[in-house]
Protein backbone atom coordinates (compact mmCIF):
# COMPACT_ATOMS: atom_id res chain seq x y z
CA UNK A 1 0.00 0.00 0.00
CA UNK A 2 2.88 2.70 -0.45
CA UNK A 3 1.98 5.50 -2.40
CA UNK A 4 4.05 5.85 -5.65
CA UNK A 5 5.05 9.64 -4.62
CA UNK A 6 8.02 10.47 -2.47
CA UNK A 7 8.90 12.81 0.43
CA UNK A 8 12.05 15.22 -0.08
CA UNK A 9 14.38 14.92 2.81
CA UNK A 10 14.68 14.43 5.66
CA UNK A 11 11.94 12.43 5.21
CA UNK A 12 12.11 8.69 3.47
CA UNK A 13 9.17 8.02 1.47
CA UNK A 14 5.62 8.51 2.47
CA UNK A 15 3.99 5.48 4.18
CA UNK A 16 0.26 4.36 4.24
CA UNK A 17 0.76 2.56 7.13
CA UNK A 18 3.86 2.08 9.29
CA UNK A 19 3.65 -0.88 11.71
CA UNK A 20 6.03 -0.44 14.85
CA UNK A 21 6.78 -3.74 16.48
CA UNK A 22 8.65 -4.76 19.46
CA UNK A 23 9.69 -8.44 19.72
CA UNK A 24 12.13 -7.92 22.96
CA UNK A 25 10.57 -9.60 25.98
CA UNK A 26 9.40 -7.15 28.61
CA UNK A 27 10.95 -7.23 31.68
CA UNK A 28 7.04 -7.14 32.99
CA UNK A 29 4.92 -9.19 30.70
CA UNK A 30 0.87 -8.71 30.33
CA UNK A 31 -1.14 -9.83 30.14
CA UNK A 32 -0.73 -12.39 33.03
CA UNK A 33 0.10 -15.85 30.82
CA UNK A 34 -2.42 -18.88 32.15
CA UNK A 35 -4.44 -19.21 29.58
CA UNK A 36 -1.85 -19.12 27.04
CA UNK A 37 -3.81 -15.81 24.84
CA UNK A 38 -1.09 -12.96 25.22
CA UNK A 39 0.50 -13.63 21.40
CA UNK A 40 -3.03 -14.69 20.19
CA UNK A 41 -4.74 -11.37 21.25
CA UNK A 42 -1.95 -9.69 19.86
CA UNK A 43 -2.94 -11.47 16.26
CA UNK A 44 -6.48 -10.88 17.14
CA UNK A 45 -5.68 -7.48 17.09
CA UNK A 46 -4.10 -7.67 13.45
CA UNK A 47 -6.95 -9.52 12.41
CA UNK A 48 -9.91 -7.62 13.37
CA UNK A 49 -7.63 -4.12 12.21
CA UNK A 50 -6.89 -5.68 8.73
CA UNK A 51 -10.80 -6.81 8.30
CA UNK A 52 -12.14 -3.43 9.30
CA UNK A 53 -9.66 -1.51 6.95
CA UNK A 54 -10.54 -3.75 3.83
CA UNK A 55 -14.13 -3.34 4.64
CA UNK A 56 -13.68 0.21 5.20
CA UNK A 57 -10.49 2.02 3.74
CA UNK A 58 -10.26 0.24 0.79
CA UNK A 59 -11.80 2.10 -2.14
CA UNK A 60 -12.97 0.75 -5.73
CA UNK A 61 -9.81 0.44 -7.07
CA UNK A 62 -8.13 -1.35 -4.23
CA UNK A 63 -6.12 2.03 -2.88
CA UNK A 64 -6.04 3.16 0.85
CA UNK A 65 -8.69 5.63 1.98
CA UNK A 66 -9.06 7.31 5.09
CA UNK A 67 -12.62 8.28 4.13
CA UNK A 68 -14.24 5.92 6.83
CA UNK A 69 -10.66 5.22 8.88
CA UNK A 70 -12.35 6.66 12.31
CA UNK A 71 -15.21 4.26 11.84
CA UNK A 72 -12.79 1.61 10.98
CA UNK A 73 -10.68 2.60 14.46
CA UNK A 74 -13.88 2.92 16.57
CA UNK A 75 -15.48 -0.68 15.64
CA UNK A 76 -11.84 -2.00 16.32
CA UNK A 77 -11.58 -0.40 19.40
CA UNK A 78 -14.79 -1.50 20.75
CA UNK A 79 -14.18 -5.32 19.45
CA UNK A 80 -11.05 -5.63 20.89
CA UNK A 81 -11.27 -4.10 24.28
CA UNK A 82 -14.40 -5.76 25.04
CA UNK A 83 -12.92 -9.54 23.68
CA UNK A 84 -9.16 -8.82 25.50
CA UNK A 85 -11.06 -7.99 28.74
CA UNK A 86 -13.03 -10.97 28.67
CA UNK A 87 -10.30 -12.88 27.70
CA UNK A 88 -8.13 -11.48 30.89
CA UNK A 89 -10.65 -12.27 33.19
CA UNK A 90 -10.31 -16.08 31.69
CA UNK A 91 -6.69 -15.61 32.39
CA UNK A 92 -6.48 -14.77 35.94
CA UNK A 93 -9.53 -17.34 37.00
CA UNK A 94 -7.64 -20.35 35.59
CA UNK A 95 -4.51 -18.44 37.09
CA UNK A 96 -6.31 -18.60 40.54
CA UNK A 97 -7.47 -22.11 39.65
CA UNK A 98 -3.64 -23.28 39.21
CA UNK A 99 -2.47 -21.29 42.31
CA UNK A 100 -5.17 -23.12 44.50
CA UNK A 101 -3.90 -27.06 43.12
CA UNK A 102 -0.88 -25.70 44.43
CA UNK A 103 -1.97 -25.16 48.14
CA UNK A 104 -1.51 -27.85 49.63
CA UNK A 105 -1.67 -26.51 53.06
CA UNK A 106 -6.07 -26.52 52.74
CA UNK A 107 -8.71 -28.61 51.32
CA UNK A 108 -8.43 -26.24 48.24
CA UNK A 109 -5.83 -28.24 46.37
CA UNK A 110 -7.64 -31.01 46.46
CA UNK A 111 -11.08 -29.49 45.40
CA UNK A 112 -9.29 -27.30 42.68
CA UNK A 113 -8.04 -30.30 41.53
CA UNK A 114 -11.58 -32.42 41.48
CA UNK A 115 -12.98 -29.41 40.05
CA UNK A 116 -11.06 -29.34 36.88
CA UNK A 117 -11.26 -33.43 36.86
CA UNK A 118 -14.98 -33.03 36.73
CA UNK A 119 -14.73 -30.00 34.20
CA UNK A 120 -12.13 -32.20 32.10
CA UNK A 121 -14.82 -35.21 31.95
CA UNK A 122 -17.70 -32.83 31.15
CA UNK A 123 -16.15 -31.07 28.28
CA UNK A 124 -13.13 -32.94 27.29
CA UNK A 125 -10.98 -30.55 28.16
CA UNK A 126 -10.89 -27.34 30.44
CA UNK A 127 -13.67 -25.23 28.89
CA UNK A 128 -12.36 -21.28 30.12
CA UNK A 129 -9.86 -23.05 27.40
CA UNK A 130 -12.62 -23.09 24.62
CA UNK A 131 -13.73 -18.72 24.02
CA UNK A 132 -10.36 -18.22 23.75
CA UNK A 133 -8.68 -20.88 21.39
CA UNK A 134 -12.03 -21.66 19.87
CA UNK A 135 -12.87 -18.47 18.72
CA UNK A 136 -12.94 -16.71 15.31
CA UNK A 137 -12.04 -12.95 15.14
CA UNK A 138 -14.10 -12.94 12.00
CA UNK A 139 -17.08 -13.48 13.55
CA UNK A 140 -16.96 -10.09 15.83
CA UNK A 141 -16.29 -8.26 12.45
CA UNK A 142 -18.64 -10.03 11.11
CA UNK A 143 -20.89 -8.84 13.94
CA UNK A 144 -20.18 -5.35 14.57
CA UNK A 145 -20.86 -5.06 10.71
CA UNK A 146 -23.96 -6.65 10.76
CA UNK A 147 -26.04 -4.06 8.67
CA UNK A 148 -23.72 -4.80 6.03
CA UNK A 149 -24.80 -8.90 6.01
CA UNK A 150 -27.96 -9.31 8.43
CA UNK A 151 -28.56 -13.31 8.03
CA UNK A 152 -31.73 -13.48 6.86
CA UNK A 153 -34.63 -13.58 9.32
CA UNK A 154 -38.73 -14.16 7.94
CA UNK A 155 -41.34 -11.72 7.95
CA UNK A 156 -43.00 -14.13 9.80
CA UNK A 157 -40.36 -14.67 12.79
CA UNK A 158 -40.15 -11.07 13.37
CA UNK A 159 -43.37 -10.61 13.31
CA UNK A 160 -43.75 -13.55 15.69
CA UNK A 161 -41.08 -11.79 17.94
CA UNK A 162 -42.95 -8.78 17.87
CA UNK A 163 -46.06 -10.46 19.69
CA UNK A 164 -43.84 -12.27 22.19
CA UNK A 165 -41.98 -8.92 22.73
CA UNK A 166 -45.20 -7.05 23.72
CA UNK A 167 -46.63 -10.17 25.55
CA UNK A 168 -49.83 -10.04 23.66
CA UNK A 169 -50.00 -13.57 22.83
CA UNK A 170 -48.65 -16.78 24.34
CA UNK A 171 -46.00 -18.20 22.83
CA UNK A 172 -46.84 -20.50 20.37
CA UNK A 173 -45.72 -21.71 16.40
CA UNK A 174 -44.90 -19.07 13.35
CA UNK A 175 -49.16 -18.71 12.26
CA UNK A 176 -49.40 -16.42 9.12
CA UNK A 177 -51.80 -14.36 10.64
CA UNK A 178 -50.32 -13.24 13.49
CA UNK A 179 -49.69 -9.82 11.32
CA UNK A 180 -53.12 -8.99 11.20
CA UNK A 181 -54.11 -10.21 15.16
CA UNK A 182 -51.05 -7.82 16.32
CA UNK A 183 -52.00 -5.06 14.58
CA UNK A 184 -55.17 -5.00 16.05
CA UNK A 185 -53.95 -6.03 19.78
CA UNK A 186 -51.71 -3.15 19.30
CA UNK A 187 -54.02 -0.95 18.41
CA UNK A 188 -56.82 -2.04 21.20
CA UNK A 189 -53.71 -1.45 23.49
CA UNK A 190 -53.30 2.03 22.85
CA UNK A 191 -53.43 4.26 25.78
CA UNK A 192 -56.68 6.06 26.08
CA UNK A 193 -55.14 9.38 25.78
CA UNK A 194 -54.21 9.19 21.92
CA UNK A 195 -56.99 10.69 21.07
CA UNK A 196 -55.91 10.84 17.35
CA UNK A 197 -58.01 10.29 14.20
CA UNK A 198 -58.69 6.50 13.73
CA UNK A 199 -56.25 6.88 10.16
CA UNK A 200 -53.49 8.00 11.95
CA UNK A 201 -53.49 5.45 14.89
CA UNK A 202 -53.26 3.12 12.25
CA UNK A 203 -50.79 4.52 10.36
CA UNK A 204 -48.92 4.76 13.24
CA UNK A 205 -49.81 1.25 14.26
CA UNK A 206 -48.27 0.41 11.03
CA UNK A 207 -45.54 2.84 11.43
CA UNK A 208 -44.38 1.08 14.51
CA UNK A 209 -44.63 -1.99 13.68
CA UNK A 210 -42.56 -1.84 10.12
CA UNK A 211 -40.01 -0.38 12.35
CA UNK A 212 -40.27 -2.51 15.30
CA UNK A 213 -39.80 -5.52 12.20
CA UNK A 214 -36.60 -4.02 11.76
CA UNK A 215 -35.40 -3.90 15.18
CA UNK A 216 -36.13 -7.19 15.89
CA UNK A 217 -34.61 -9.00 12.71
CA UNK A 218 -31.23 -6.84 14.28
CA UNK A 219 -32.31 -8.79 17.25
CA UNK A 220 -33.11 -11.96 16.42
CA UNK A 221 -29.35 -12.02 13.65
CA UNK A 222 -27.55 -10.54 16.55
CA UNK A 223 -28.65 -13.18 19.30
CA UNK A 224 -28.36 -16.09 16.88
CA UNK A 225 -24.74 -15.10 16.04
CA UNK A 226 -23.90 -14.79 19.67
CA UNK A 227 -25.44 -18.24 20.19
CA UNK A 228 -23.12 -19.64 17.74
CA UNK A 229 -20.57 -17.81 18.90
CA UNK A 230 -20.23 -18.29 22.47
CA UNK A 231 -22.46 -21.27 24.30
CA UNK A 232 -20.36 -21.04 27.61
CA UNK A 233 -19.72 -17.90 27.51
CA UNK A 234 -22.08 -16.02 30.32
CA UNK A 235 -20.60 -12.25 29.21
CA UNK A 236 -21.89 -12.35 25.75
CA UNK A 237 -25.60 -12.92 26.65
CA UNK A 238 -25.83 -10.06 28.88
CA UNK A 239 -23.91 -7.90 25.92
CA UNK A 240 -26.53 -9.01 23.62
CA UNK A 241 -29.49 -8.10 26.28
CA UNK A 242 -27.48 -5.17 27.54
CA UNK A 243 -26.78 -3.65 24.11
CA UNK A 244 -29.35 -4.93 22.13
CA UNK A 245 -32.19 -5.64 24.02
CA UNK A 246 -32.90 -3.12 26.33
CA UNK A 247 -32.53 -0.02 24.99
CA UNK A 248 -34.50 -2.01 21.76
CA UNK A 249 -37.18 -2.26 24.31
CA UNK A 250 -37.23 1.53 25.78
CA UNK A 251 -37.44 2.80 22.62
CA UNK A 252 -40.60 0.52 21.83
CA UNK A 253 -41.91 1.33 25.39
CA UNK A 254 -41.35 5.10 24.70
CA UNK A 255 -42.66 4.90 21.26
CA UNK A 256 -45.92 3.40 22.17
CA UNK A 257 -46.17 5.68 25.28
CA UNK A 258 -46.71 3.17 28.08
CA UNK A 259 -46.83 4.59 31.44
CA UNK A 260 -43.23 4.13 33.22
CA UNK A 261 -44.85 1.72 35.41
CA UNK A 262 -45.97 -0.92 32.48
CA UNK A 263 -42.73 -0.08 30.77
CA UNK A 264 -40.51 -1.79 33.64
CA UNK A 265 -42.94 -4.65 34.15
CA UNK A 266 -41.90 -5.21 30.05
CA UNK A 267 -38.31 -4.65 30.20
CA UNK A 268 -38.42 -7.28 33.38
CA UNK A 269 -40.52 -9.83 32.07
CA UNK A 270 -39.82 -9.47 27.85
CA UNK A 271 -35.86 -11.43 27.21
CA UNK A 272 -35.41 -10.49 23.84
CA UNK A 273 -32.69 -13.29 24.07
CA UNK A 274 -35.83 -15.50 25.28
CA UNK A 275 -37.68 -14.30 22.27
CA UNK A 276 -34.95 -15.54 20.16
CA UNK A 277 -34.63 -18.68 21.58
CA UNK A 278 -38.28 -19.37 20.58
CA UNK A 279 -37.75 -18.33 16.95
CA UNK A 280 -34.77 -20.20 16.73
CA UNK A 281 -36.61 -23.61 17.52
CA UNK B 1 0.91 -2.00 5.16
CA UNK B 2 4.60 -0.82 3.80
CA UNK B 3 6.93 -0.85 6.27
CA UNK B 4 7.72 -2.58 9.75
CA UNK B 5 10.47 -1.64 12.57
CA UNK B 6 11.53 -3.68 15.33
CA UNK B 7 13.31 -2.51 18.07
CA UNK B 8 15.61 -5.62 19.43
CA UNK B 9 14.94 -9.66 18.92
CA UNK B 10 15.55 -12.05 21.91
CA UNK B 11 14.07 -15.45 22.15
CA UNK B 12 12.23 -17.60 24.16
CA UNK B 13 9.13 -19.55 23.49
CA UNK B 14 5.58 -18.71 22.26
CA UNK B 15 2.62 -20.49 22.00
CA UNK B 16 -0.11 -20.56 18.99
CA UNK B 17 -3.80 -21.64 19.73
CA UNK B 18 -6.76 -22.05 17.03
CA UNK B 19 -7.49 -18.64 17.46
CA UNK B 20 -4.02 -16.85 16.95
CA UNK B 21 -2.95 -19.58 14.31
CA UNK B 22 -6.56 -19.02 12.14
CA UNK B 23 -5.11 -14.89 11.91
CA UNK B 24 -1.96 -16.36 10.27
CA UNK B 25 -3.73 -19.52 8.13
CA UNK B 26 -6.43 -16.20 6.63
CA UNK B 27 -3.00 -13.97 5.73
CA UNK B 28 -1.48 -17.37 3.76
CA UNK B 29 -2.18 -21.00 4.23
CA UNK B 30 1.62 -21.09 3.44
CA UNK B 31 2.41 -18.68 5.84
CA UNK B 32 0.41 -21.32 9.10
CA UNK B 33 2.03 -24.25 7.39
CA UNK B 34 5.71 -22.32 7.69
CA UNK B 35 4.90 -21.64 11.38
CA UNK B 36 3.64 -25.12 12.22
CA UNK B 37 6.93 -26.47 10.87
CA UNK B 38 8.55 -24.34 12.83
CA UNK B 39 7.04 -25.39 15.72
CA UNK B 40 5.81 -29.08 17.64
CA UNK B 41 2.33 -29.92 18.41
CA UNK B 42 1.34 -30.22 22.29
CA UNK B 43 -0.67 -33.35 21.42
CA UNK B 44 -2.30 -33.37 24.61
CA UNK B 45 -3.02 -31.67 27.83
CA UNK B 46 -2.11 -33.10 30.82
CA UNK B 47 -2.68 -31.82 34.72
CA UNK B 48 -0.32 -34.00 37.24
CA UNK B 49 0.42 -33.51 40.59
CA UNK B 50 4.38 -33.16 41.92
CA UNK B 51 5.25 -36.23 41.59
CA UNK B 52 3.79 -37.35 38.05
CA UNK B 53 0.56 -38.91 39.43
CA UNK B 54 -2.04 -38.03 36.68
CA UNK B 55 -5.06 -35.97 37.66
CA UNK B 56 -6.59 -35.42 33.53
CA UNK B 57 -5.56 -35.75 30.25
CA UNK B 58 -7.47 -33.82 27.42
CA UNK B 59 -7.29 -34.21 23.39
CA UNK B 60 -5.58 -30.57 21.96
CA UNK B 61 -7.83 -31.44 19.02
CA UNK B 62 -10.69 -30.20 20.88
CA UNK B 63 -9.67 -26.65 21.28
CA UNK B 64 -9.25 -26.53 17.12
CA UNK B 65 -12.51 -28.11 16.67
CA UNK B 66 -11.00 -31.11 14.38
CA UNK B 67 -9.14 -28.29 12.15
CA UNK B 68 -5.57 -30.40 12.15
CA UNK B 69 -4.08 -27.64 11.03
CA UNK B 70 -4.84 -25.29 13.80
CA UNK B 71 -4.47 -27.71 16.45
CA UNK B 72 -1.95 -26.11 19.45
CA UNK B 73 1.91 -25.60 19.00
CA UNK B 74 4.71 -24.41 20.85
CA UNK B 75 7.26 -22.36 18.93
CA UNK B 76 10.49 -20.61 19.72
CA UNK B 77 10.09 -16.62 19.50
CA UNK B 78 13.16 -16.73 17.60
CA UNK B 79 11.77 -19.37 14.66
CA UNK B 80 8.84 -17.76 14.76
CA UNK B 81 10.18 -14.25 13.87
CA UNK B 82 12.43 -15.69 11.24
CA UNK B 83 9.00 -17.07 9.56
CA UNK B 84 7.31 -13.79 9.74
CA UNK B 85 10.54 -12.01 8.65
CA UNK B 86 11.23 -13.97 5.48
CA UNK B 87 7.46 -14.17 4.68
CA UNK B 88 7.34 -9.79 4.90
CA UNK B 89 10.26 -10.01 2.42
CA UNK B 90 8.73 -12.21 0.52
CA UNK B 91 5.86 -9.78 0.51
CA UNK B 92 7.54 -6.77 -0.79
CA UNK B 93 7.55 -5.39 3.20
CA UNK B 94 10.54 -3.80 4.37
CA UNK B 95 11.14 -4.69 7.46
CA UNK B 96 13.68 -2.43 9.63
CA UNK B 97 15.91 -3.64 12.81
CA UNK B 98 17.40 -1.86 15.74
CA UNK B 99 14.70 1.26 15.18
CA UNK B 100 12.65 1.59 18.95
CA UNK B 101 9.78 4.18 18.02
CA UNK B 102 10.88 7.52 20.08
CA UNK B 103 8.04 9.54 19.20
CA UNK B 104 5.22 10.41 17.06
CA UNK B 105 2.70 13.58 16.15
CA UNK B 106 -0.13 13.97 13.72
CA UNK B 107 0.34 16.77 11.86
CA UNK B 108 -2.56 19.70 10.79
CA UNK B 109 -2.53 17.60 7.46
CA UNK B 110 -3.22 14.71 8.88
CA UNK B 111 -0.13 13.11 8.24
CA UNK B 112 1.82 11.29 11.42
CA UNK B 113 5.60 12.52 11.97
CA UNK B 114 7.25 9.29 13.06
CA UNK B 115 11.18 9.62 15.39
CA UNK B 116 12.62 6.50 15.67
CA UNK B 117 15.09 5.99 18.03
CA UNK B 118 18.34 6.74 15.53
CA UNK B 119 16.87 9.90 15.05
CA UNK B 120 15.78 9.09 11.64
CA UNK B 121 11.49 10.31 10.46
CA UNK B 122 9.59 8.80 8.45
CA UNK B 123 5.68 9.99 7.31
CA UNK B 124 2.95 8.06 7.37
CA UNK B 125 -1.01 8.25 7.00
CA UNK B 126 -1.19 5.48 10.15
CA UNK B 127 0.99 4.37 12.86
CA UNK B 128 0.19 1.32 14.31
CA UNK B 129 2.49 1.15 17.87
CA UNK B 130 2.79 -2.80 18.38
CA UNK B 131 6.05 -1.61 20.55
CA UNK B 132 4.96 -3.79 23.87
CA UNK B 133 4.06 -3.04 27.11
CA UNK B 134 7.26 -1.07 27.84
CA UNK B 135 7.08 0.95 24.44
CA UNK B 136 6.47 4.39 23.32
CA UNK B 137 3.54 3.91 21.90
CA UNK B 138 1.32 3.77 24.34
CA UNK B 139 1.87 7.36 26.11
CA UNK B 140 1.36 8.17 22.80
CA UNK B 141 -2.38 7.35 22.90
CA UNK B 142 -3.31 7.82 26.44
CA UNK B 143 -1.20 10.69 27.20
CA UNK B 144 -1.61 11.84 30.82
CA UNK B 145 -4.21 9.31 31.21
CA UNK B 146 -1.12 6.45 30.65
CA UNK B 147 -1.99 3.38 33.58
CA UNK B 148 0.77 2.37 34.91
CA UNK B 149 1.90 -1.51 35.13
CA UNK B 150 1.36 -3.21 38.53
CA UNK B 151 2.94 -6.13 39.32
CA UNK B 152 0.61 -9.14 40.18
CA UNK B 153 2.83 -10.59 42.84
CA UNK B 154 3.82 -13.55 40.44
CA UNK B 155 7.26 -13.74 39.57
CA UNK B 156 8.38 -16.77 36.66
CA UNK B 157 11.67 -18.53 35.80
CA UNK B 158 10.83 -19.45 32.38
CA UNK B 159 13.37 -21.69 30.55
CA UNK B 160 14.67 -23.76 26.79
CA UNK B 161 15.82 -27.20 27.51
CA UNK B 162 17.45 -29.73 25.53
CA UNK B 163 14.66 -32.43 26.58
CA UNK B 164 12.00 -34.43 24.98
CA UNK B 165 8.18 -33.38 25.69
CA UNK B 166 5.28 -35.38 24.11
CA UNK B 167 2.64 -32.62 25.53
CA UNK B 168 1.89 -29.31 27.63
CA UNK B 169 2.12 -30.47 31.10
CA UNK B 170 0.90 -28.52 34.28
CA UNK B 171 2.00 -30.06 37.51
CA UNK B 172 1.81 -27.82 41.14
CA UNK B 173 3.83 -28.44 43.97
CA UNK B 174 2.31 -30.41 47.55
CA UNK B 175 5.01 -28.34 49.43
CA UNK B 176 4.87 -24.84 48.61
CA UNK B 177 2.92 -22.26 46.71
CA UNK B 178 3.89 -22.63 43.40
CA UNK B 179 3.25 -24.55 40.37
CA UNK B 180 4.73 -25.03 36.49
CA UNK B 181 3.62 -25.79 33.12
CA UNK B 182 5.98 -28.14 30.12
CA UNK B 183 5.35 -27.88 27.08
CA UNK B 184 7.50 -28.76 23.72
CA UNK B 185 8.99 -25.88 20.94
CA UNK B 186 10.60 -28.84 19.08
CA UNK B 187 11.21 -32.73 18.54
CA UNK B 188 13.70 -32.74 22.03
CA UNK B 189 13.36 -29.28 22.78
CA UNK B 190 11.35 -28.08 25.92
CA UNK B 191 10.23 -24.62 27.32
CA UNK B 192 9.40 -24.88 31.06
CA UNK B 193 7.90 -21.86 33.70
CA UNK B 194 7.76 -21.77 36.94
CA UNK B 195 4.91 -19.14 38.67
CA UNK B 196 6.03 -18.46 42.14
CA UNK B 197 4.11 -16.08 44.55
CA UNK B 198 6.68 -13.10 45.49
CA UNK B 199 6.03 -10.02 46.89
CA UNK B 200 6.44 -6.77 45.41
CA UNK B 201 9.36 -6.00 47.75
CA UNK B 202 10.93 -9.19 47.65
CA UNK B 203 10.59 -8.86 44.00
CA UNK B 204 13.94 -7.88 42.82
CA UNK B 205 12.73 -6.99 39.76
CA UNK B 206 15.97 -5.23 39.00
CA UNK B 207 17.43 -8.47 38.10
CA UNK B 208 14.07 -9.47 35.69
CA UNK B 209 15.08 -10.05 32.13
CA UNK B 210 17.30 -12.47 30.01
CA UNK B 211 19.88 -14.66 32.81
CA UNK B 212 23.32 -15.10 31.45
CA UNK B 213 24.25 -18.69 31.19
CA UNK B 214 25.71 -18.79 34.22
CA UNK B 215 22.99 -16.93 36.62
CA UNK B 216 20.08 -19.54 34.72
CA UNK B 217 22.51 -22.60 35.49
CA UNK B 218 22.67 -21.49 38.85
CA UNK B 219 18.74 -20.46 39.41
CA UNK B 220 17.68 -23.56 37.53
CA UNK B 221 20.11 -26.39 39.64
CA UNK B 222 19.17 -24.65 42.91
CA UNK B 223 15.32 -25.05 42.29
CA UNK B 224 16.04 -28.83 40.61
CA UNK B 225 17.66 -29.10 44.02
CA UNK B 226 14.63 -28.42 46.17
CA UNK B 227 11.88 -29.75 43.74
CA UNK B 228 14.37 -33.31 43.90
CA UNK B 229 14.02 -32.91 47.72
CA UNK B 230 10.19 -32.39 47.46
CA UNK B 231 9.71 -35.42 45.30
CA UNK B 232 9.09 -34.20 42.19
CA UNK B 233 9.54 -36.56 39.21
CA UNK B 234 12.40 -36.75 37.33
CA UNK B 235 10.63 -35.62 34.22
CA UNK B 236 9.90 -32.23 35.84
CA UNK B 237 14.23 -32.30 37.01
CA UNK B 238 15.68 -33.22 33.79
CA UNK B 239 14.78 -29.66 31.95
CA UNK B 240 16.38 -27.32 34.57
CA UNK B 241 19.52 -29.75 34.61
CA UNK B 242 19.88 -29.33 30.56
CA UNK B 243 19.17 -25.64 30.21
CA UNK B 244 19.74 -23.75 26.98
CA UNK B 245 18.45 -20.51 27.46
CA UNK B 246 16.76 -18.64 31.10
CA UNK B 247 14.93 -15.35 31.93
CA UNK B 248 12.96 -14.16 34.78
CA UNK B 249 10.45 -11.76 34.62
CA UNK B 250 7.71 -10.42 36.93
CA UNK B 251 3.69 -10.63 35.55
CA UNK B 252 2.20 -7.23 35.18
CA UNK B 253 -1.15 -6.06 34.46
CA UNK B 254 -2.27 -2.14 33.09
CA UNK B 255 -4.23 -0.72 35.82
CA UNK B 256 -6.44 0.70 35.04
CA UNK B 257 -6.82 -0.90 31.85
CA UNK B 258 -6.88 1.47 28.67
CA UNK B 259 -9.85 2.31 28.10
CA UNK B 260 -8.86 3.74 24.28
CA UNK B 261 -6.57 1.96 21.82
CA UNK B 262 -6.98 4.87 19.52
CA UNK B 263 -5.94 8.59 19.21
CA UNK B 264 -6.40 10.00 15.47
CA UNK B 265 -4.22 8.09 13.08
CA UNK B 266 -2.02 6.07 15.98
CA UNK B 267 -3.37 2.86 16.78
CA UNK B 268 -2.29 0.25 19.57
CA UNK B 269 -1.98 -3.27 18.59
CA UNK B 270 -0.74 -5.91 20.71
CA UNK B 271 0.97 -5.84 24.78
CA UNK B 272 1.37 -2.22 23.97
CA UNK B 273 -2.48 -1.93 24.61
CA UNK B 274 -2.87 -4.85 26.42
Amino acid sequence: MRLSKSHSAPYIPLHDVLFSPSSHLSLRSPPVPYIGQGAQQGLEDAGVVASLLKIYCLNEEGKFDMTNFEKAMTLYQDIRIKRSSQILEFSKTLGKMQSDRARAKDDDAMMADNILKGEVLMYGTLPIMLPGAGHDYKEDVKVATEELDLPHVSEEAAIEALDLLLGFVPPRPPNPRTAAVSKKQLTFHLPEEYSLPEQRIQDLVDWIVEGLKVHLKRIVAHNANLAKRAALDERSVQQSWSSKGQPIIHEVAEIINFPDRKRDELVAEQDPNWVSLMLLR
Amino acid sequence: MSCVFLSLCLSIWNTKYPNGLRVLRDISPELLHAVRDAGYPYKSRRWERHDGTGIMNADESLLAEDQKDLEPIGIRRSKLQKVLYHYARFQGIKVHFQTPLANAVERDDGLVEVTFGDGTKRLTKVLFGADGALGKSRSLVAGADEPALKYTGVTCLMGLSRCRCDGIYFPSSETDDFHAVFFPTGENETCFQFHVPVSEDQADSLNWGNLSQQVGQEECRKIAETLRAEGWHQKYIDPLENLIQAVRIGFALLEPPLDKWVKGHIALVGDAAQ
